[in-house]
């Protein structure tokens, strides 16, 4: 018996030995409560930043860094009496039992993800202010929205409180006409912070992250005369000292504006008291709150159009209001009649156009909500708010010279290649996600347009492939030119060639494999050069280069500073616009050339910074510095302007000026 | 006599093999199915009464029991989720073939117990919750005397291999604590068990443990059977299945996608929780070497730390198992 007993035991021992090398360790399954959800990096992973970020000469990008946020708030609020919450709230009157103030929770399904809590309130001296507790719950899942984020923000679950926002609407230091201003508090302490990871995908600067999808501007900070930084002026704004004239704008104003509540996109609660039936009323008087903050277009009578206030008359340079147009749509027109949202808005144009499936699938989802905060009185296309306004913006370029007058590749270029557009991640991933129409329906456009936006198979292209860029087509000397392939996206590996050369040219080309090769020419003429870009086994398609030789080059591309730049500026009748016209009709444009007197501005330091700031160091092609003197989306007309016509051959004529500036920019944009 | 002290003694191995699935409080079907500490505890201390009458026997001695155990359970809540909506049923049908009483006597009062069982469980509706099992215990056993009224302790050590179908189950878990047992009359006897125990499985969410407490009376009404009666109070690890909600991710330590629950698919997790357990049961001999038993248990848990909102209710998680075991001694 004994033996039997041995046997049995040893037996068990054995088996559970053998078992017990299958547990423990934990699953890759497993999730703690504390992990944040996962957000991976997605297009060009730059979420929540300006397009033109304000690259530095050290490479940093200035619209992301601490001095601009500081000095953000330096402009907005320069004693600091709204550096937490509670002065914050103090300071726009919350829980006084006066002015108006209303609460609703909702899910943000389409944009950030977050369950909102929102309070809204207008105070009796007109100023408006919302507060917005942001719920994130789905631990350890990826980041998009949650049911559960929803119901924390119904409960005020602060355990998965994630984010505190605010956004004011007041008169800035020594102004006259509101504009709004953006902060973030910590949700623990009520510090205002400096900088917010809305996405998780990294802090950002405020105000970049808030500004960049409510109409912002992102212009570089300029030198005051002791050379601090501080935010630019924005001419063409109404906040300033002169009030509700031509500009120029507050400092601090970055002419962002509020978001209408686009109730059709969000989530809400089944609980007592935060349906959307139950919340239609407070929905609809936050709107109203929003439609409170816009101008009245000057196209528009003036007068009451909500319930809630009068808006102010535009002024002739500014926003005219044009998101106004889907609040007032959404509740039945003029006067705000019907209780409830309607989600039918489709502005007439695209309709009448025949375009209702792009705007439906493409533009109301995934481009408006940012677009049609965006725009000026002079120059409005940006507001997609037209089919014309939007399909200026893909306009095939062609592949040779002289390319397509008005050429404009920036749809494309922003959404199929660089991956930058739709600007928010989860509207950006819902944009590429299997189930979306979206990119079917972009690129049916885009191709109809000529633009190649598909691969072999008939998928349409998608950002990540690797895209060769060599630069722009150019101006250079005889001698070696360095050449970059650092504007290539998704690519790390490169190969140049020379595809053609005048005849009986003997060019060279050293380090054809790295991304800053050397051309070398001895003969004036064209040559047009070849980059493929690579990353593994993805390559990209063939970019091509035109370098125009030219010996006897007026200004060699080296020694182009910016005295020369300014001397264009007074040369192609940039100052006929650019210079201040207090209380001239006539739109002025956000920066000027000039001063007072008409004469061009002599204050160096800050117009350097001012005309850097529009320059775009990570695509080239897109820096309004030549974009709108070459015609594309200017205020002063649609055509280019004297010695900018892009449409011709490097070392024309008719663009000497266009390759006077772009050489600058090639070659740093010095001082 | 014998029958019956063996028609007891198999009462408490059942529980000691099978009666783990049935608290609510051992964390959910995974830790359910796997043995607790108060069960092991208490069928260790089972080895007391044997010991103990061996004890008034005047020898100690080395045998061998081999037992084959076939058992059948109802659990109304074998999720262990907190409300009515949530809870979801099973059935379990087990078979456990244990070869126990290898005594090893170290002097006149103490000995060491050693055991070892296989076994494995299949369910009706959520076969990952079934699984096979190894296990393997010893107990340190001391009495100071036969003298009837003599209390017999026990210190006693438990290792348990599980494979589930549910792979974030499969691992294995450690038992160990201290019991006494106290005759009261020639009918009555009477177990205290403070036991610790600790989970380690493929998932973070069945890592567990916890701390208990246990009483248990039995009442033999000679050669009809024998009554019997927990209580037991624990403190430790909870594991849950159920949707997810608000409240569960509050409370939660960590939360897993279910791989026993798919459809839907529900998540399990673990918390700290304080759980009360009574069962009260029948043992009756049949024959000569089997005996059949009833039980039913019933579980509360309730959680030590609320939802992080105003107005959070704190869940309570009850379960009621019902079991019928038959075991026969070859």
């Amino acid at each position: 018996m004994i033996y039997r007993c041995a046997i049995a035991c040893a037996g068990s021992i054995m088996l559970a030995l053998l078992l017990a090398g299958c547990g423990g360790g934990g699953s890759g399954g497993d999730i703690f409560p504390s992990q944040p959800p996962v957000s991976t990096a997605t297009g060009s992973d730059t979420f929540l930043l300006f397009p033109n970020p304000q690259v530095q000469p050290d490479a940093s990008l200035q619209t992301n860094s601490l001095a601009y946020a500081q000095a953000y708030y330096a402009a907005i609020d320069p004693a600091n009496a709204k550096d937490t919450l509670a002065k914050w709230k103090v300071a726009n009157g919350f829980d006084t039992n006066t002015g108006t103030q209303v609460t609703v929770a909702f899910g943000d399904s389409r944009d950030l993800g977050y369950g909102r809590r929102m309070i809204g309130r207008r105070n009796p001296d007109g100023t408006i202010a919302f507060l917005v507790e942001n719920y994130l719950a789905n631990p350890g899942s990826a980041y998009a929205f949650s049911p559960l984020s929803l119901e924390a923000a119904v409960v005020q679950d602060t355990r998965w409180l994630f984010l505190i926002n605010a956004i004011e609407f007041s008169r800035g230091p020594g102004g006259e006409v509101s504009f709004a201003k953006f902060f973030n508090f910590d949700p623990r302490t009520g510090a205002r912070q400096l900088t917010v990871d809305l996405d998780l995908r990294g802090e950002k600067a405020m105000p970049g992250p808030c500004i960049t999808c409510h109409g912002g501007r992102g212009d570089a900070l300029v030198p005051d005369a002791t050379g601090k930084l501080m935010f630019s002026v924005v001419q063409n704004s109404a906040s300033g000292p002169r009030g509700n004239v031509q500009g120029p704008g507050a400092r601090g104003d970055v002419q962002a504006r509020l978001a209408p509540f686009e109730v059709g996109a969000f989530q809400f609660s089944t609980k007592s008291g935060f349906t959307r039936f139950e919340q239609e009323a407070a929905l609809k008087k936050m709107n109203e709150l929003v439609l409170c903050t816009y101008p009245l277009s000057m196209s528009q009578p003036s007068g009451v159009s909500s319930n809630t206030c009068t808006r102010r008359d535009a002024v002739a340079s500014e926003w005219q209001g044009t998101a106004a147009d889907l609040i007032i749509n959404a509740y039945g027109g003029d006067g705000l009649p019907a209780a409830a949202y309607s989600d039918t808005f489709m502005p007439p144009d695209w309709s009448t156009s025949g375009q209702t499936a792009l705007y439906q699938n493409v533009v109301a989802p995934s481009c408006r909500a940012c677009h049609m905060l965006r725009g000026s009185g002079a120059q409005s296309d940006i507001d997609l708010s037209t089919f014309d306004h939007f399909q200026g913006y893909a306009i095939f370029p062609g592949a040779e010279y002289p390319k397509v007058q008005m050429f404009d590749d920036r749809i494309k270029t922003h959404v199929i290649d660089r991956g930058n557009m739709p600007l928010a991640k989860i509207v950006y991933d819902t944009f590429w996600s299997s189930t979306s129409p979206a990119p079917q329906t972009l690129a049916t456009l885009l191709q109809s347009r000529g633009f190649t936006v598909r691969d072999a198979a008939g998928k349409v292209l998608q950002p990540g492939r690797p895209i060769a860029d060599p630069g722009p087509d150019r101006t250079i000397n005889q001698g070696p030119t360095i050449l970059s392939a650092g504007a290539s996206l998704f690519a790390n590996a490169y190969a140049w060639s020379i595809v053609s050369s005048p005849m009986g040219a003997v060019p060279s080309l050293t380090s054809p494999n790295s991304a800053n090769p050397t051309f070398s020419a001895t003969t004036d003429g064209v040559y047009v050069l070849q980059l493929v870009a690579s990353n593994g086994t993805a390559q990209s398609a063939p970019a091509r280069l035109a370098l125009v030789v030219n010996s006897l080059l007026s200004r060699p591309p080296g020694q182009v500073h910016f005295s020369d730049i300014k001397n264009v500026f007074a040369s192609a009748f940039c100052m006929g616009c650019h210079l201040p016209t207090p209380g001239s009709s006539t739109p002025t444009p956000p920066v000027f050339f000039a001063d007072d007197q008409g004469n061009l501005r002599t204050d160096d330091a800050a117009f350097y910074a001012e005309i850097r700031s529009r320059i775009n160091f990570t695509d080239l092609a897109a820096s309004p510095l030549l974009r709108k003197p070459s015609g594309h989306h200017h205020g002063g007309g649609p055509g280019s302007f004297s010695g900018f016509d892009a449409t011709a051959l490097p070392g024309d004529l008719a663009r000497a000026n266009y390759d006077l500036v772009l050489n600058w920019i090639l070659n740093g944009a010095p001082q | 006599m014998i029958a019956t002290k063996f028609a007891v003694d198999l009462a408490r191995f059942r529980d000691r093999v099978l009666g783990s699935r049935l608290p609510i409080t051992s964390i959910d079907a995974c830790r359910a199915l796997a043995t607790p500490p108060a069960m092991l505890s208490l069928g260790l201390a089972l080895s007391s009464v044997s010991y103990a009458q061996s004890m008034e026997e005047g020898s100690l001695r080395q045998s061998l029991d081999l037992r084959l155990d076939v058992s059948y359970m109802y659990d109304t809540n074998v999720n262990r989720a907190p409300n009515g909506q949530q809870r979801l049923t099973d059935q379990f049908y087990s078979l456990t073939a244990t070869a126990g009483g290898l005594t090893l006597p170290l002097n006149t009062s103490t000995r060491l117990v050693l055991d070892g069982a296989v076994g494995g469980d299949m369910t009706r509706f959520f076969p990952k919750l079934g699984r096979v099992f190894g296990e393997f215990g010893a107990a340190l056993q001391y009495r100071k005397s036969a003298d009837f009224y003599d209390p017999t302790f026990s210190l006693f050590g438990r290792i348990t291999p599980e494979h589930f179908g549910s792979s974030q189950r499969r691992g294995y878990q450690y038992s160990v604590g201290v019991s006494a047992l106290q005759p009261v009359t020639d009918r009555i006897n009477l177990f205290g068990v403070l036991a610790h125990h600790e989970r380690n499985a493929n998932s973070s969410v069945f890592d567990a443990n916890d701390n208990s407490a246990q009483v248990t009376l039995d009442y033999s009404i000679g050669p009809h059977g024998t009554f019997y009666l927990t209580g037991e109070y624990r403190r430790g690890d909870v594991v849950s299945t159920g949707p997810e909600s608000l409240v569960n991710l509050d409370i939660a330590k960590v939360f897993v996608q279910d791989d026993a629950y798919t459809n839907p698919q529900l998540i399990s997790y673990r918390f700290e929780a304080k759980s009360y357990i009574t069962m009260l049961g029948y043992n009756v001999p049949v024959g000569p070497s089997g005996s059949l038993d009833f039980s039913w248990r019933w579980a509360q848990s309730t959680p030590t730390q609320s939802a992080g909102f105003p107005g959070a209710e704190t869940p309570r998680y009850v379960d009621n198992q019902f079991m019928i075991l038959y075991a026969m001694r070859f």
